[in-house]
């Protein structure tokens, strides 16, 4: 490795797997390179000079933010709850989720001040309610956001969606999409420059259907 | 632990690492002090609304702020040297002729959130150049940082440029959609930037490429092809081609000079160049600075003014030398040899007293002493 070398942070799961897909559609790594299946966290190409690293999705751009990646796949929704400062280049399409309001579908579903809503998303949750003039109280939790208003915790859910199963099994309704969100291709502000060559190719090799 | 924690962020600073700070700190000031910079001292803490007009990218939630329980006016602890710099020449160098050359050093303080890996307090080292327009201002500064990189041996530096005025007129030229176009430009949202300028005259060519506008000589070529439309644009492309070359026949390698078109902070507080000098070992700039020709008649002296910081939290980190606690020449023990430890000191030596005999093996494990007397 050398100080050339592209350091890529990616989303361990069906993010990273698609990124990977299209990085070898277009040449930027090749086959044989990053093996899921392995518990490895680094993935070193020697032929293109390019390293993955396998994190968690929440943390991809902290790592990016930090210079520890060069460049990096988000999903736009965690990308906007961070508001990290990084360079958003590119929507590279895929990984498509919906971040939506939910109640329990036997209870009153309309919107009232003070009440308490449940999330992995608070800040784009408060940012969401203050845009529609209601002040809430979010609650950071971390997954089955689903249990909280059945248990009492919360009285709605921000959470991502997509078919909506798990919501009906568990007696809620999907009542308004926030955000619609795909994965984008994201940069360190200074490895942008120091780098500029790699970078600039990569985008445009990305770029370029 | 006593639960008696230190605030967060703040920072200690342990023996070894101390050292080299110093060190660092003093290699960047003897060289800034060959240009001819005059060392002044300046506050920790000021007036609030003195900083929020005068500060680049000065933000509430970044500053750490209280109460002058005199006058009840709200103080912070500095963000930042270069307004009390400008405020100091404003008002006490009145009798000097220019250009002048200030030079300051010490901590700046902001108000970091939780867990992120950053302290609040950053040691830094600065100068301000006022009173000179040319292009040898802005010259001098990059060749005094090039020269206090080499005086500490430190490699790989890459020196990053932005004009502002050069950004202000593109964004000018975004017309209607400028707010917009600022906001993507600012993430270098190519895909974005391109659905939202989507014809093809020259100026809307130039406003879709100019995101990834960011490279080498190449890129300052490509530009001044692109920018032949706009006389503005031409006369800011050409003096950063202009500044390069300068650069070039200085010593500087045309490899480590890039030039990014489409930087956009700080567009209100800068009217010239903006730099960089960043490392691909760490996130952070090791210096940054730039041209700021309307901050010191803020303070009732207009004056051109430019200048350069360095981060030494940051060039300590890609610092690779080897820098070691200083050995103490002589460990004395016994209080009985209380009196010799000064007869050691006249005689030049760094001396280490301890009344208590029997801590003498205890304390070598501490410190490195070179002799012992007990």
């Amino acid at each position: 490795m050398n100080e050339n070398c592209v350091n890529v942070a990616l989303p361990k799961g069906r993010l990273a797997e698609d990124t990977i897909e299209l990085f070898l559609k277009k040449g930027i790594t090749n086959e044989g390179v990053v093996d899921f299946n392995s518990r490895r966290l680094t993935f070193y190409d020697e032929k293109n000079n390019i390293k993955f690293m396998m994190v968690r999705n929440m943390d991809v751009s902290t790592y990016v933010e930090h210079g520890a990646a060069d460049i990096g796949v988000v999903g736009k929704d965690i990308l906007l709850e961070s508001g990290s400062d990084v360079y958003e280049y590119l929507d590279l399409g895929f990984g498509y989720c919906r971040l939506c309001v939910a109640g329990m579908t036997d209870r009153d579903l309309s919107y009232r001040h003070d009440m308490v809503v449940a999330t992995k998303y608070p800040m784009l949750t408060k940012n969401f309610f203050a845009g529609k003039g209601v002040f809430v109280e979010t609650i950071k939790l971390y997954g089955s956001i689903e249990l909280s208003p059945i248990v009492g915790l919360s009285d709605f859910i921000v959470d991502l969606v997509s078919t909506g199963q798990t919501l009906k099994k568990n007696g809620l309704m999907e009542i308004e999409t926030i955000l619609e969100s795909t994965a984008r291709l994201i940069g360190n502000k200074s490895m942008a420059k120091v780098k500029y060559q790699r970078i600039k190719e990569i985008i445009d090799t990305v770029e370029t259907a | 632990m006593t639960g008696k924690m230190m605030p967060n962020a703040a920072g200690n600073i342990a023996p070894g690492r101390s050292v080299k700070m110093n060190k660092i700190e003093h290699s960047i000031k003897d060289t800034i002090l060959t240009y001819g910079y005059m060392e002044i001292f300046l506050p920790v803490y000021e007036y609030y609304y003195i900083l929020k007009e005068t500060t680049f990218n000065f933000k509430d939630e970044n500053t750490i702020r209280f109460i002058d329980r005199n006058t009840g006016k709200s103080l912070v602890l500095r963000p930042d040297f270069t307004p009390q710099a400008a405020r100091y020449f404003a008002n006490y160098m009145a009798d000097f002729t220019l250009p002048a050359r200030v030079c300051y050093n010490g901590r700046v303080f902001r108000n970091v959130n939780l867990n992120k890996g950053v302290k609040s307090e950053l040691l830094q080292v600065g100068v301000e150049l006022y009173g000179d327009t040319k292009i040898d201002a802005d010259t001098e500064l990059l060749m005094l940082a090039k020269r206090a990189f080499a005086n500490l041996y430190i490699e790989g530096c890459k020196y990053v440029f932005g004009h502002s005025a050069f950004t202000r007129r593109a964004l000018e030229l975004a017309g209607e959609k400028s707010t917009e176009y600022h906001k993507l430009l600012d993430a270098k949202n190519v895909a974005s930037i391109k659905k939202l300028i989507t014809g093809d005259s020259e100026p809307e060519k130039f406003l879709t490429y100019l995101p990834k506008a960011f490279g080498g000589l190449e890129t300052i070529k490509q530009l001044i092809e692109m920018t032949a439309f706009d006389k503005e644009l031409s006369e800011h492309i050409s003096y950063i081609k202009d500044l390069f070359e300068n650069l070039v026949e200085l010593g500087f390698d045309s490899e480590d000079l890039v030039f990014d078109a489409s930087e956009s902070r700080g567009l209100d507080y800068y009217t010239g160049i903006t730099f960089d000098v960043l490392h691909a070992e760490v996130g952070e700039n090791l210096a940054g600075g730039g041209r700021y020709d309307n901050l010191t008649k803020n303070f009732g002296r207009d004056v051109p003014a430019c200048g350069i910081v360095f981060n030494i939290e940051e060039i300590y980190s890609v610092d690779k030398s080897d820098i070691k606690l200083k050995e103490i020449e002589w460990l004395v023990v016994g209080r009985e040899n209380f009196a010799k430890c000064e007869h050691l000191r006249d005689e030049g030596y760094s001396v280490f007293f301890a009344g208590d005999k029997s801590e003498k093996s205890e304390l070598q494990k501490s410190y490195s002493f070179r002799n012992i007397l007990s």
